[in-house]
């Protein structure tokens, strides 16, 4: 948003956005969704829906995968919050992009920063590739152009890997 | 000689690309959040557009108030059709043909709106924000007229007109016929009669529509982005609908996320936002949001046809008649009448039946306007003709696989004369090479037809009802006219492609670069793609009916023939030798006295011509595309529904099928899964509902239900054939919409095999919801007492 | 799809948000997770001119074990209670559920009281409130505070009976005791997507294995959830031995309804009554499985 008049109520948000801390000052009704791509530049997120049920804006929030368009930017308070841009490789791909790349799992590529912020929660729990929990978390997101086979392929090897690496370390608490 | 040859050299020789399932380059930005989308351009100074819609149907504008709303802060203007200047406010329809009523829709209403949804007023703020707060205290006065909501009910004579001048809700007319088009009834042994319903979808690309347009050089120039299938098309309209020369007006195509043919039109906001830009003389933008997307993009498929069928006792199809309306909302599209002539030219598929005879309408109702939707019109036209299949061996106690092996075209009768068409331009429908029967059997024996009865049995012990659902269909792609490349060997000796086709998902610039890479004998990583700049690329038709690759693709290949003949002749003048002397070979000139890569090819003839810097080599090439060529594949769909719950599953799904060379398989393979998962949804679940009261009921993504990751069939399998066509210099045919076409026919084929022991009619796309299933469930059982079919008659 | 102006507050206790909520008599909203108020708010659907975010207030985040229930606070997210030993253990019936709302990426910002507040037809976590026969802590204006039994909430046939200007500080729910078996069981479209119909259900067995209680809540079906009190009165004293007596039990549960079955874009009136009697059907079944084995703990 630009140019805030004497109506528009404003707020001071104070927020970790991928790792850096930031102080600002947003309109009350400024969506997390606006407040990332248009205040901050960070526009890997999308927004295809406006109303939580596609899952392109999606987001990581306190260690949560979330929505950003159904959320107010002063929803998130003294919250860290990653976007794809934070989790990108200085350059190149990483681990889980490569699997994206090589098994197809994108064409327009709209809704695939969505995708990557879920793969990410799910690689950072281990979740179990072979689980019901994995088509859980991707009944979270749409894809309209590659009819899903590939993305399962992707995330279930990207998952495989992860198990793998676990799997030679201690196990940590699980929650 | 490649033992002569350095070993870089032999590595690129032998390198091929065509038939590799090749990463896709443009896959680095798109995963790294990048990719360039409309909404992601930087947009500073813009200010941004909210247009005020229709919220009736069908009504009179009396009067339209601003003064409120430009009381509201933040707000620059506020416009209305009057106010854009335009020396044209029609938008293009390119398939009206001789006898076409015009209905060519307006940028804005102006005394009139004839759907819920179409743009009243046009709402400039700083933001989206506020120009959405002005949008809601602008007061429109409407005087209701009577909607007009069913297009059956709307070719009633006495019922309402959408445009009274006309004297008719019917404004488009197509015929189609071959052999003896005045069969009779009485000719065979078997006659069906069916009347087909198809429903109203929409595309839904995760991608809502957006333009934006800026002055450039102090307003000299005026520069539109808008994610459109249809860059150099926009252009031409822009320029006459504003005014402007040509060479004024530039069109850039960012990439586009999700086309499917919604992308495939000229929208009135891609005329009304660069006239609110030239009338306010800044940048301005406008980003569609999902709820104006499902009340205004393009809506597709909605048609009823009535089909007869004359059988002979031996199941051949002796002759089919049809009579179809489609709906096409309340004004044209960009290609409205293609799905209702598709039905036409297409309905047959790889089945002989030679006597045909079609009568088709397009007829006008107060809905937003209808365009073409991945595999426009064919889906529809493959569903009337495998449900008529499937009844026509019910009824005759043939074998469902038999009983198209009895009708489909055989090898040695293609090239096939299907007769004149009015549709996509393809002047006569002629299926090119192809075996039809191969594509079925593969299908068949990797489906495990021969099993499926036991499956089948299997399944009703545990309490579900399995069902198989054949189809088969001959696509039309790879359409002409024509198509433009241009490509140049650029002073730092890479090469530089300028396409035609746009991104939309299918990989072109991969495919592109593939068929470039192999031609020259270079690595792909010397290549780079460009597209959509109206300024590089002035001429071009676009991207739909999956040409991409055969068409886009092929032409880009012969410009890089082009450009070695370009190479060899400018080498052979600077070297002064004979041009026979010099050949193109590993990717360079190979000279009496040695080689030259190209990378080294501007340098060196700068030291020729003594220049101070390389220069570089230019090519173009225009394709001439005679006739399209035609795609087959046979889908067989293998269905369980619970009957308690009505839910129903895919757990197997295969597809047999011929595109032709296949540049990229990876890619292939891609759009064939997409096409099939959008078919899924499509029968299963998407409707866009409109209540009697013409209003739009479903608005939002939870309304409008896509198919998500747990819809995919768990088991796909995927079996290629690749018959070359001589229409293509590369053999290659499209592929992007197959997917689609087969889904809806061998889903309702397999939905209707599943409750074969009820009285249930599928006689059209559905969808098959949960709730349908119900119902069909509570219909009586054919044969009471028993839950075997058996055959009469 | 931006929402219209508001005035957004960080309530710093529960009581502030109450006071401010009651000042702007009736165009205030509560705020917790947002997942439904946000949306809402886009779509312009509706309106509000003060949005009252709870997520702050001290001791909304509470998980408290009682005598025989657990309190869950009001800004306990629905992702943190799927997740958390207490309600595991005491509630599975709602850990279960909860796994069935939304998506887990609405979930890690959804509240499981503001699901209670919201009401929306074919919720989860209302249905169990009533099966796990819930009392919600209200707030009212001037700190008087009051509580809400689940089923006076949902009385009517749509939407909440709370009092205007009141908050839900946290809902009681009825913890398991031992040898109960709890049943979940919905019909979605897909998932991601809303119930269409379910079914939340707990027996208990005497020592003869016959029922001893039995509670039935069935959502989606009519706009709000409600007890098939019919049901379970005549399955009270039954074995469970033969799937007879669940079916009609579930039959009689479906023909209870106290309000018509709900017509949507999705789902048939009748088609929800025919997956309800399949969705009671698989439940009862799963809570007969749950409590054969007394001294098992839950899954």
């Amino acid at each position: 948003m630009k140019g805030p008049d004497a109506d528009e109520a404003q707020t001071a948000l104070s927020v970790v956005v991928n790792g850096k801390q930031l102080h600002a000052s947003v309109p009350d009704r400024l969506l997390l969704s606006d407040f990332l791509r248009d205040h901050l530049g960070l526009t890997a997120l999308k927004v295809a829906c406006g109303e939580g049920a596609c899952g392109a804006c999606t987001i990581v929030i306190d260690g949560e995968p979330a929505r950003s368009c159904t959320l107010l930017a002063l929803q998130t308070e003294g919250s860290q919050i990653v976007t794809l841009e934070g989790i990108n490789a200085p350059q190149g791909l990483n681990h889980v992009q490569q699997l994206f790349q090589q098994h197809h799992a994108l064409q327009c590529g709209y809704c695939t920063p969505g995708w990557l912020m879920t793969v990410y929660t799910m690689v950072e729990r281990s979740i179990d590739p072979n689980s019901a929990e994995v088509g859980q978390y991707l009944s979270g997101h749409l894809c309209r152009c590659t009819g899903y086979r590939n993305i399962w392929t992707a995330v279930r090897r990207a998952l495989e890997t992860t198990l793998k690496t676990t799997k030679d370390q201690p196990t940590g608490e699980k929650e | 000689m490649t033992e002569d040859l350095p070993p870089y050299l032999r590595r690129k020789r032998s390198r091929r690309y065509v038939g590799e399932g090749v990463l896709r380059a443009e896959d680095e930005c798109l995963l790294r959040g990048g990719g360039g989308f409309l909404g992601d351009l930087p947009a500073p100074d813009t200010a941004e557009i909210c247009i005020v819609r229709s919220l009736e149907p069908h009504a009179v504008v009396r009067a339209i108030r601003t003064s409120r709303a430009l009381e509201n802060p933040g707000v620059l203007a506020i416009l209305t059709a009057d106010d854009l200047d335009l020396a044209e406010d029609v938008l293009p329809c390119v398939d009206m043909i001789p006898g076409t009523l015009d209905v060519r829709q307006h940028v804005m209403a102006r005394d009139r709106v004839r759907y819920v949804g179409q743009a009243v007023a046009v709402v400039v703020a700083v933001d989206r924000y506020l120009a959405e707060d002005a949008a809601a205290l602008v007061e429109i006065d409407y005087e209701k007229l009577p909607p007009v909501i069913d297009h059956m009910a709307a070719i009633d004579p006495g019922g309402t007109l959408l445009y009274p001048e006309l004297g008719t809700n019917v404004v488009f007319q197509s015929t189609q016929q071959d052999g003896n088009a005045g069969f009779a009834p009485g000719d065979g042994d078997l006659v069906i009669r069916r009347r087909f319903e198809f429903h109203r979808q929409t595309g839904v690309p995760m991608e809502t529509r957006g333009v934006m347009a800026r002055h450039v050089n102090g307003g000299a120039r005026l520069h539109v982005m808008s994610p459109t299938q249809l860059p150099q098309v926009l252009r031409r309209v822009l320029a006459s609908a504003l005014g402007m020369s040509l060479d004024r007006v530039r069109v850039t195509a960012p990439r586009i996320g999700g086309g499917f043919g919604c992308k495939e039109m000229v929208y009135p906001e891609e005329i009304l936002v660069p006239a609110v830009a030239r009338k306010l003389q800044r940048t301005v933008r406008w980003i569609e949001d999902r709820r104006e997307h499902f009340a205004c993009s393009a809506q597709a498929r909605e048609e009823t046809v009535d089909a007869e069928a004359v059988v002979a006792s031996d199941g051949t199809f002796l002759g089919l008649r049809l009579t179809g309306w489609a709906n096409i909302g309340a004004a044209f599209g960009y290609v409205p009448n293609t799905p209702i002539t598709a039905m036409a030219a297409m309905v047959r598929g790889p089945y002989r039946v030679p006597n045909f005879d079609a009568r088709m309408f397009s007829v006008v109702t107060n809905k937003a306007p209808l365009n073409v939707l991945r595999g426009a019109g064919a889906p529809q036209a493959a569903l009337v003709m495998e449900r008529l299949l499937d009844e026509a061996a019910q009824r005759l106690a043939i074998d469902r696989a038999e009983i198209r092996r009895r009708n489909l075209i055989q090898p040695n009768e293609l090239p096939l004369d299907r007769g004149r068409t009015d549709f996509a331009d393809a002047g006569r429908i002629v299926y090119d090479e192809g075996d039809y029967p191969r594509c079925l059997e593969a299908a068949l024996i990797r489906a495990e037809y021969e099993q499926f009865e036991s499956e089948r049995r299997e399944a009703a012990e545990r309490g579900k009802l399995r069902g198989l659902g054949i189809s088969m269909y001959v696509e039309i792609t790879a359409v002409g006219p024509f198509e433009t490349a241009r490509i140049t060997l650029q002073p730092d000796g890479t090469i530089l492609l300028y396409s035609s086709i746009m991104p939309i998902g299918q990989g072109s610039e991969t495919t592109q670069r593939q068929l470039v890479a192999e031609e020259l004998g270079i690595t792909m990583e010397e290549i780079a793609i460009r597209q959509g700049d109206t300024d590089e690329v002035p001429d071009g038709v676009g991207t739909f009916a999956s040409r991409g690759a055969a068409v886009g693709g092929g032409v880009g290949r012969m410009a890089a023939r082009q450009l070695v003949e370009t190479i060899l002749n400018d080498l052979a003048a600077e070297l002064a030798c004979d041009r026979a002397a010099l050949a193109w070979e590993a990717g360079g000139v190979t000279l009496p006295d040695g080689f030259i890569p190209m990378a080294e090819i501007p340098f060196r003839l700068a030291t020729l011509r003594q220049t101070a810097q390389p220069e570089k080599i230019e090519a173009r090439y225009r394709l001439e595309v005679l006739r399209p060529s035609y795609s087959y594949a046979a889908h067989i769909a293998v269905l369980e529904i619970d009957p308690e719950t009505g839910r129903m599953e895919i757990p197997r799904y295969t597809v047999a099928h011929d595109c032709g060379k296949i540049v990229n398989p990876l890619l292939v393979e891609g759009q064939i899964v997409g096409g099939v998962v959008q078919g899924i949804g499509a029968v299963l679940r998407e409707r866009l509902v409109y209540n009697a009261g013409g209003d739009l009921q479903t608005r939002a993504m939870m309304d409008y239900v896509l198919p998500g990751a747990s819809d995919v069939p768990a088991d796909f399998r995927l079996w290629h054939m690749e018959t070359p066509t001589s229409l293509n210099p590369f053999g290659m045919r499209g592929v992007g919409e197959g997917g689609t076409i087969g889904a809806h026919a061998a889903i309702a084929n397999a939905v209707a095999d599943a409750l074969r022991d009820y009285d249930v009619t599928v006689d059209g796309s559905g969808p098959f919801t949960p709730t349908w299933i119900m119902e069909a469930l509570n219909r009586p059982l054919r044969f009471p007492g028993e839950t075997t079919y058996k055959p009469t008659e | 799809m931006k929402p219209a102006r508001f005035r957004y507050v960080r309530a710093e206790t529960a009581d502030h948000a109450v006071e401010l909520l009651h000042a702007a008599e009736g165009t205030g909203r509560i705020l917790a997770g947002g997942q439904s108020l946000i949306p809402a708010l886009c779509a312009r659907s509706i309106s509000a001119s003060l949005v009252l975010d709870i997520m702050r207030c001290p001791d909304l985040e509470a998980v408290s074990p009682g005598e025989g229930e657990v309190t869950i606070g009001a800004a306990c997210r629905q992702s943190h209670m799927e997740r958390n030993s207490l309600v595991r253990q005491s509630l599975p019936l709602l850990s279960e559920a909860l796994g069935w709302v939304a998506m887990p990426q609405v979930r890690s910002r959804g509240t499981v009281v503001g699901c209670l507040a919201q009401a929306n037809a074919g919720a989860e976590v209302p249905v169990v409130s009533l099966a796990l026969d819930a009392e919600l802590h209200l707030l009212l204006p001037g700190g008087a505070r009051r509580r809400m039994s689940a089923k006076d909430v949902y009385a009517a046939e749509t939407g909440t009976l709370l009092p205007s200007a009141s908050l839900i500080v946290s809902t009681s729910f009825r913890s398991r005791v031992a040898a109960e078996g709890w049943g979940f069981s919905e019909v979605q479209l897909r998932p991601g997507h809303f119930a269409l119909v379910c079914c939340a259900t707990t027996l208990v067995l005497d020592e003869d294995r016959r029922i001893q209680s039995a509670r039935i809540a069935i959502g989606g079906l009519t706009a709000n959830p409600y007890r098939a009190h019919r049901a379970e009165e005549a399955l009270i004293g039954e074995t469970l031995d033969r799937d007879s007596l669940i079916h009609d039990g579930a039959n009689m549960a479906s023909a209870e309804r106290p309000w018509p079955a709900r017509t949507d874009l999705h789902a048939s009136g009748a088609f929800r009554s025919k997956a309800a009697v399949a969705t009671v059907t698989r439940a009862l079944r799963d809570a007969r499985a749950r409590c054969s084995a007394p001294n098992r703990s839950n899954q």
